[in-house]
């Protein structure tokens, strides 16, 4: 599938995923001790089921002759019912190894150990062009794996459940590795979609306490650095087309705004916005003398390596002006959009290695500008990206702390606590605020609530409230 | 797709025949134009060169491209897209299958249905291929050609022999477009091209590496060394009842084999013995139950069958054959018969795809000829200046002999396949005016 295609419609899968409402999250849990040894659970792979190999190639592999099971209308309409009937229905339909062997070598890819998803030369030489046919099916195999997952849960076979746990997270851990935020995008849903099962076990009399297993999971399940660098990469490479050493003839930058205006106006349409004519917008702009002058000033000041201050800065800037004063009004323009962009992008993705919630404080303090630039359509926002990773963790983060009290109320009689301190346990923050979250105890009810990046308070996605209540 | 399952399957397919008339032969008429070899000689290539080459592992990108073509389309067809993704995946430099890990734990009931799936890329290339010889697109053609005989150098590298076998099926579906395009005027002398593929184009070095690993990792639990309990045999009874299972076997009962045997005194001594003479210490072998000295047996007998076999590969089809028939059957067949290769088959079916390459080459040495003659073709085949490969079935040269204006030129079936018209292939050529 087209990159660009995809972004869109993966985005649009994130946003509305599972626990995303405003009514509270019910949980009826049964106190629960930890289990000895502590992590006799996990819920990724460990080194010692690890073999040699490249996990990619086997998650392609469990579509081989598989049409029927993940395409056809039959077998989806199937998965879907399985993956929405209650517990108590799904037991009574045996599908413990509902798959067979597709879903098996899952398990298996998700336990090699070299990945290599073989698309990182072609992000370097096709830029925007490059086809991603692996990305979108491998949803659906994270859906097929949900639904086996359920079937699992609900027959009791809670050993096997979390196997399948390892490999929902496995492969979602992978993608996490994927080279274009796309693949990261499914990774996230993925490990949502294990993350709305678990809340499901953990309710089930029985299930082992997973407080530890869970602390025991990475801080990102699913990174977004790789896809963050290689949709840079891909714009980069796409940008190139726009050179800034030597004036471009009238024909190579008819290619370039021909091919730029097809990406952008292709890019608008599947992401649901209204189209805008690139050419129309760059006609505008070239035949304004006073703004080709700035831009062409922005160029050479943005290219001056000389302090300021420096006796021959200016000397520089005159003559980087005057290059650029060489080039077609349309080639300063582009060239002017080009940098502007870079630099947009780059103020964004410094942030990306912060905490959630440092981020948002940081946008509160900044003031950015709204403007949006010609190629800012280039790859998915950034921040609902890294939004939607904090909501993965938050929820990761919560269904710790019910956890907590699973353990907690197994000392104490079947008891809550009045506040999160009693359980002397260590209990992530919210990822959204950096702070403890919210609890308070009334009757024998725990009410937990998340919060939300500001400006999304009102956004049902991001107000979870969790109400939990012990069997 | 089960492997043994899918070696008959492929086997099967590779044993149709072409166009087959009643005389048993397959007929293949080629009207040809003379052309004379390009300059420089090797401008033309059938195999992806060093210099189109990148880093990286086709296999993946093949299973890509399959992937997206099942979910998004119901039918066998490729987008341009996706066979231009598979071009670019042909020449990658590092195929790897990844699967040595699983062949040593799954043993014969590895699961292998991604080979069988490259079957239908191949059949999206050779679309793309025919419409690109009926458009008279010649470069075009042979960069198709290219890629598809890269997509089966690719399978020599699996494993398994099925891996093999779906490699000689996908040149087989290149060549028949080949055979369209150099019919076409301008098409240029492929003469040198063909001269310059490997031989074997197919090597089946790793297939039968793959095979012997297979039977191997079977067995890992029968121990050669200390006797082994009631509860091992047991297990590794029930183990082979599953094994012969998936074979169709009426061997249900393994138990029942085995109290057949360990029931005869002299032959329990006898099997003794010939652990002992295999290399087994004696005093080891004589603290073996008499279940576990069966059993032992019975694998040495199906190795040394199965090597007997083996031994042969490496040696020209018209020596195998000559050699093949004179092994042995046991007098009675291992219990485990029915896994020693169909390694004659599998041979013969390399065979033929050699045949059909030298075959070609002859048809491009012809127009060579022809280009510098007048458009005349030669009388015999030694007339030819260029060095012609003999027909690997009889380690001789090719029949070949000029009726009027049409050449007659004819392949040799291997032993025992006299009566297959896909063995007897009989190429009738003439020179376009």
């Amino acid at each position: 599938m087209h990159r660009v295609l995809l972004t869109a419609v993966v985005l649009t899968w994130l946003l509305p995923s599972a626990q995303g409402s405003d009514s509270p999250v019910r949980f009826q849990v049964q106190p629960m001790a930890a289990p000895k040894p502590a992590l006799r659970y996990v819920l990724l792979p460990e080194v010692r089921e690890l073999h040699p190999g490249n996990p990619a190639q086997w998650y392609v592999r469990c579509f081989a002759e598989q049409r029927n099971f993940f395409f056809s209308k039959e077998g989806v309409t199937e998965r879907e019912r399985y993956r929405a009937l209650p517990l108590a229905q799904l037991r009574s339909q045996h599908l413990d190894d509902y798959g067979g062997n597709a879903l098996r070598q899952a398990d298996w890819a998700a336990r090699l150990d070299a990945l290599d998803w073989q698309v990182g030369q072609r992000l370097r030489t096709d830029g925007l062009d490059v086809q991603l046919p692996e990305v979108q099916p491998l949803r659906i195999l994270g859906m097929a794996l949900q639904a086996r997952f359920r079937a699992r849960i609900a027959a009791g076979h809670f050993d096997s459940a979390i196997d399948n746990a390892k490999t929902m997270f496995g492969l979602a851990r992978h993608l996490g590795q994927y080279p274009a935020l796309a693949g990261n995008q499914i990774g996230l849903s993925i490990a949502n979609q294990a993350v709305d099962s678990l809340d499901e076990m953990v309710q089930q009399p029985g299930c082992p306490n997973l407080y530890w297993a869970l602390t025991d999971l990475p801080r990102h399940v699913v990174e977004l650095r790789q896809g963050v660098q290689g949709d840079r990469t891909q714009a980069d490479v796409e940008l190139a087309r726009i050179h800034d050493d030597a004036p471009m003839s009238a024909e190579e930058l008819e290619q370039v705004v021909s091919r730029l205006s097809g990406r952008m106006g292709f890019a608008r349409e599947q992401a649901g916005l209204p189209p805008r004519s690139v050419r129309a917008g760059l006609e505008a702009r070239v035949h304004n003398a006073d703004q080709v002058r700035a831009a062409c000033r922005r160029l050479a000041s943005a290219e001056c390596t000389d302090d300021a201050s420096a006796p021959q800065a200016a000397y520089q800037f005159l003559e980087l002006s005057m290059k650029y004063n060489k080039f077609p009004p349309m080639q300063v323009i582009l060239l002017d959009e080009k940098r502007a962009y870079q630099a947009r992008r780059d103020q964004t993705m410094k942030l990306l290695g912060l905490e959630a919630w440092q981020i948002d404080n940081m946008l509160a303090r900044e003031k950015r500008s709204a403007d949006k630039g010609l190629f800012d359509g280039f790859g998915p926002d950034l921040l609902q990206m890294k939004w939607a990773q904090a909501r993965l963790e938050q929820r990761l983060a919560l269904l710790r702390h019910v956890e907590a009290l699973r353990l907690y109320a197994a000392g104490h009689h079947g008891k809550l606590p009045r506040q999160l301190a009693d359980m002397e346990l260590p209990l992530p923050s919210d990822p959204f605020t950096g702070k403890p979250f919210r609890y308070h105890l009334d009757g024998a009810t725990a009410y937990l609530d998340g919060g939300s990046p500001r400006g999304d308070g009102n956004q049902p996605t991001y107000n979870i409230h969790y109400e939990i209540t012990i069997r | 797709m089960r492997r043994w399952f899918c070696c008959c399957a492929v086997l099967a397919v590779l044993a149709l025949p072409i166009r087959a008339d009643e005389a048993n032969e397959t007929v293949i008429q080629v009207t040809v134009s003379p052309m004379r070899a390009p300059k420089p000689a090797l401008r033309y290539t059938l195999l992806p060169e060093l210099k189109e080459m990148n880093p990286g592992n086709p296999i993946p990108n093949y299973l890509k491209i399959l992937v997206d073509q099942e979910q998004s389309s119901q039918t066998e067809s490729f987008s341009p897209a996706a066979l231009r993704l598979a071009d670019w995946a042909a020449r990658l430099d590092s195929p790897d299958w990844e699967i040595l890990p699983k062949l040593k734990t799954d043993g014969v009931g590895l699961l292998i249905p991604d080979v069988q799936k490259l079957r239908s890329l191949a059949t999206g290339f050779q679309e793309r291929f025919r419409s690109e010889v009926a458009q008279g697109r010649v470069e075009d053609g042979l960069r198709t050609a290219k890629s598809m005989f890269a997509l089966a150098r690719h399978l020599r590298t699996h494993p398994t022999l099925i891996g093999g076998l779906v490699g000689i099926a996908i040149a087989f579906v290149t060549i028949d477009p080949l055979e369209q395009l150099i019919q076409q005027p301008n098409c240029p002398n492929l003469y040198w091209a063909l001269t310059n593929l490997p031989r074997p184009f197919i090597s089946l070095d790793k297939g039968m590496e793959g095979e012997r690993l297979l039977i191997q990792s079977e067995f890992k639990e029968l121990d050669y060394h200390t006797p082994m309990t009631p509860a091992q045999i047991a297990k590794l009874v029930r183990h082979i009842d599953l094994l012969l299972a998936m074979e169709n076997r009426p061997h249900s009962t393994t138990r029942q084999w085995l109290d057949k045997h360990t029931q005869d005194k002299a032959q329990v001594q006898a099997a003794r013995a010939r652990l002992v003479d295999f290399g087994l210490a004696e005093e080891q072998v004589a603290r073996f139950p008499a279940d576990q000295v069966i059993l032992l047996d019975d694998v040495r007998g199906y190795e040394t069958y199965r090597d007997d076999f083996m031994k042969l590969m490496n040696l020209p089809d018209w020596e195998l054959d000559r050699l093949a028939v004179q092994i042995k059957r046991p007098k009675e067949p291992p219990l485990f018969d029915a896994f020693v290769p169909a390694i004659l088959k599998v041979r013969h079916a390399q065979g033929r795809l050699e045949q059909r390459i030298a075959l070609l080459r002859h048809v491009e040495a012809l127009r060579l000829y022809a280009a510098d003659h007048a458009g005349k073709l030669p009388a015999k085949l030694a007339d030819v200046p260029v060095p012609l490969p003999h027909d690997p079935f009889t380690g001789k040269p090719f029949r070949y002999r000029l009726a009027g204006e049409t050449a007659h030129l004819y392949g040799t079936p291997p032993r025992g396949e006299e009566k297959n018209a896909g063995y007897n292939i009989h190429y009738e050529i003439t020179i376009r005016k």
